[in-house]
């Protein structure tokens, strides 16, 4: 896009944020504070790597806890999703993901061995705005977490009225523009960062994609399979387009396992999975030209 | 065109004249369009027309943007049977690939299904720099702290 870029890091990863128009200087530095505060806000909450955050205050705890009031978005999209994965999508991956080895402190070294998370209605009553943890449990946002401030990112610059922008975190991207523009994004080849194997126009919504290899150690990445506690090795990369960047990027990860069918049920999206030997699946709109091997 | 037709001798060769069939149809849609003879084209038709061969032309030595369709003909044990395979070319690469059974005896609805169920489309890489794009998406960026531990953790594991 022409216009101004905003770029930092949070979250974990890198933000750029294109605008399609060119901003003075005062008006710059305010969208710049704006947007870097309430991701910071956003952290506070939400990161298991920070040791104040909520996330890490409710871990390895009981009682009753007050939401904060704009986590009703998220704690559904989780709880919804969970049932529909027959509890394979789970904010308790946290756990298990800390024993693996992708702990706060990132040792990647595999602690004991792993437990099935506990299943999420034995350990919590969610009733908006309430959550009463019965047994201590480690959660873990990062599946639709960063999908997620990227939606109330994307909601804080129309309120401020920016309405042709580009916001991309680390490759969860959101895009709307005011004329007929698209977004031309590449789908990244998991196997080489210097390919792609199709590209996608955006025209207004989001998309994320998901793949095993980017973090990997020993046998795990950063996807685990409650069930068998491995990490997924059929399904390499996963791309999802729909009009919420939270439900991408969790719907993402959620097609490592579970059927897309029965996710399209309950949400609206378009889906290209990408297997080992590289043949697709994808949704007949998923709006993708593929270069196809023959 | 030429038309595959191979008459199975048992019903379990049922499923591999199918397959030759199917080949042979591919074969005029995709071979044609990958030939090493950069003179030879498909003529672009509509999405809904069905071409073959004689309707093909030499014109160009680039392949024209557009949706192609082919319908291969074989003889199953239970009479003549066709299989149709659909694909789209843009900028000189197919960008769809469908491939439709169109048989009408239950026999062979259930062989083409599975033939249509076992095809799989094959995706290959392109490198970045030929292609104008915005963004590259793939798994979210790694972030730089984590990159950092897995080669702390590879180095020492090189010990």
């Amino acid at each position: 896009m022409k216009g101004s870029k905003i770029e930092f890091t949070a979250t974990g990863t890198r933000w750029q944020i294109d605008f399609n128009r060119v901003h003075g200087e005062k008006r710059y530095k305010f969208l710049e504070s704006a947007i870097k505060n309430r991701i910071d806000d956003f952290e506070n909450v939400y990161s298991r790597f920070r040791a104040n955050s909520f996330v890490s205050r409710s871990s390895n705890t009981t009682g009753i806890f007050q939401l904060p009031d704009d986590s009703k978005d998220l704690y559904d999209f989780y709880f919804q999703l969970n049932k529909l994965s027959d509890g394979r999508f789970t904010p308790l991956i946290g756990e298990t993901l800390t024993v693996a080895g992708y702990d706060s402190e990132h040792t990647f070294v595999q602690k004991q061995a792993l437990q099935k998370p506990t299943s999420l209605n034995s350990s919590l009553i969610y009733t908006f705005p309430k959550l009463e943890i019965k047994k201590p449990v480690v959660f873990d946002f990062g599946a639709a977490g960063k999908g997620y401030i990227v939606d109330i990112v994307r909601n804080l610059l129309l309120s401020l009225g920016e309405t042709d922008f580009c916001i991309d975190a680390g490759g969860d991207i959101w895009y709307q523009s005011n004329g007929n523009n698209t977004l031309r994004v590449g789908l990244e080849n998991p196997q080489d960062p210097e390919e792609v194997i199709g590209v996608i126009e955006l025209s207004l919504g989001s998309i994320c994609g998901s793949s095993g290899n980017r973090r990997e150690w020993g046998k795990f990445h950063h996807i685990i399979n409650p069930d068998t506690l491995t990490s997924p090795v059929e399904i390499i990369s996963t791309w999802v387009v729909a009009k919420s960047t939270m439900v991408a990027d969790g719907i993402a990860t959620s097609l490592f396992f579970t059927n897309p069918e029965k996710l399209r049920s309950s949400f609206e999206f378009e889906f290209l999975i990408l297997n080992r030997d590289f043949s697709v699946k994808k949704s007949d709109n998923f709006p993708a030209e593929l270069f196809i091997k023959v | 065109m030429e038309e595959a037709s191979v008459t199975p001798e048992s019903p379990k060769n049922k499923t591999n004249s199918l397959t030759i069939a199917a080949i042979v149809v591919l074969a005029l849609g995709l071979v044609l369009y990958y030939s090493s003879s950069k003179k030879t084209v498909m003529k672009k038709e509509s999405a809904t027309e069905e071409t073959t061969p004689s309707q093909m032309t030499v014109t160009d030595s680039s392949y024209k943007d557009g949706t192609y369709s082919a319908v291969g003909s074989y003889k199953s044990p239970a009479g003549d049977e066709s299989i149709q395979v659909k694909l789209t070319l843009k900028d000189n690469l197919v960008s769809e690939i469908d491939v439709i059974g169109n048989a009408t005896n239950p026999m062979s609805i259930k062989k083409q299904k599975e033939f249509t169920d076992g095809y799989k489309v094959l995706v290959v890489g392109k490198n970045i720099k030929d292609l104008k794009l915005d963004k590259v998406s793939g798994s979210s960026l790694t972030p730089k702290g984590f990159n950092d531990a897995i080669e702390k953790v590879k180095s020492a594991a090189k010990v």
